[in-house]
């Protein structure tokens, strides 16, 4: 399970920016998780339990927003509807993946004294 | 706390981030990967799982293109043995032992650089934890992802673990020799899987022990290798005679 070392890192991003506002508290954290990003929100959620302990963000809010997978043609941009292949079914392009790969911190909300 | 003003109450600050939570992964990657391009070395993240012949690949491709200076770093849970069986093949070769950790990271393969010898290596595979999950998504420097999937897993693998498959720019069905034994696995319909989950499939049938297909998989190392910017740091042009 990597999720662990997925919550240290966003552990390690939040306490950056709790240094460089000289935060006292961390509210809420709000991450963007892709639908395929790799990464399990629940088991990412369960992790963030364990690494965050004491220190300034033990009581942060983990709000998880889930990005839905979207295929785009890398061609002609158009959204494309996965079928047995995923190429477009207007010019035949490749496909690319345009969301859902996200795994994003993109924003927190910190307490300053 | 001042009870007539509340002056002294905490402010509450939102700080707009949007960053990648792995972003000092990228970053190490970034650097492992300028390590490798200025010594024009072309390194190649192996990825599959436990006992999907990634070593043996390794050793076959050891007796396949024996012009190639290889190298290797393996890594494990525990043991060093797949190192000791690339040595043992000719291969030079390093071991991450990661403990409990299920994947490599660019932080364990940038420890190991600083070990390499002088000469630079034409390809140094970076094998990984065997695992179908978490090895996808970290960054590790190289330059392609393989992964080598066994005919002995099924045919619906990359239907199951789509976000390595994804992360592939080459998938080596391996094992080859055994599909006699094997009528319900159809390599086209592997093939199938992985078109539904990566738009540009590549993937190419081998086998360690009888050596199919490893003309195709060593002119896939060199013509990618070509690719490489050109190398441009003091080691590279050492090494070219410069």
């Amino acid at each position: 399970m990597h999720e662990y070392s997925v919550a240290s890192s966003l552990l390690d991003l939040v306490e950056e920016h709790v240094r460089a506002h000289a935060a006292s508290r961390v509210l809420r954290i709000h991450v963007r998780i892709g639908e395929q990003s790799g990464v399990e929100p629940e088991l990412l959620r369960s992790a963030w339990e364990l690494v965050r302990e004491a220190g300034p963000a033990a009581e942060a809010e983990l709000e998880l927003h889930a990005v839905p997978v979207r295929w785009e043609c890398r061609a002609c941009e158009k959204t494309l509807v996965p079928t047995i292949t995923l190429r477009c079914q207007d010019c035949g392009g490749a496909a690319h993946l345009a969301a859902g790969s996200e795994l994003f911190l993109d924003r927190i909300e910190l307490e300053v004294a | 706390m001042c009870d007539v003003c509340g002056c002294g109450d905490p402010e509450v600050v939102s700080v707009d981030v949007h960053e990648r939570i792995l972003s000092q992964n990228d970053r190490t990657a970034a650097h492992n990967r300028t390590h490798f391009e200025t010594r024009g070395t072309f390194a190649v993240n192996l990825m599959g799982s436990p006992g999907s012949g990634k070593t043996a690949l390794l050793e076959a491709t050891r007796r396949a293109a024996p012009d190639l200076h290889l190298g290797a770093v393996s890594g494990d849970l525990a043991t060093e043995h797949d190192a000791t069986r690339l040595q043992a093949a000719g291969i030079p070769s390093w071991t991450i032992t990661t403990g409990t950790a299920c994947h490599l990271d660019a932080g364990m393969v940038h420890h190991v650089l600083h070990g390499l010898p002088e000469r630079p290596f034409d390809v140094f595979f970076i094998e990984n934890v065997g695992n179908l999950v978490c090895p996808a998504i970290y960054d590790l420097g190289q330059a392609r992802n393989v992964v080598a999937l066994s005919t002995t897993e099924g045919i619906d693998k990359p239907l199951k673990y789509p976000v390595m498959f994804r992360a592939a720019d080459l998938v080596l069905l391996t094992k080859s020799d055994l599909l006699p034994h094997l009528p319900e696995i159809d390599p086209e319909r592997i093939r199938e899987a992985l078109a539904r989950v990566v738009p540009d499939p590549r993937l190419l049938i081998v086998s360690a022990r009888t050596g199919e297909g490893l003309d195709a998989w060593i002119a896939w190392l060199r013509g990618e290798r070509a690719k490489l910017p050109e190398p441009a740091g003091p080691l590279a042009r050492r090494a070219a005679g410069a």
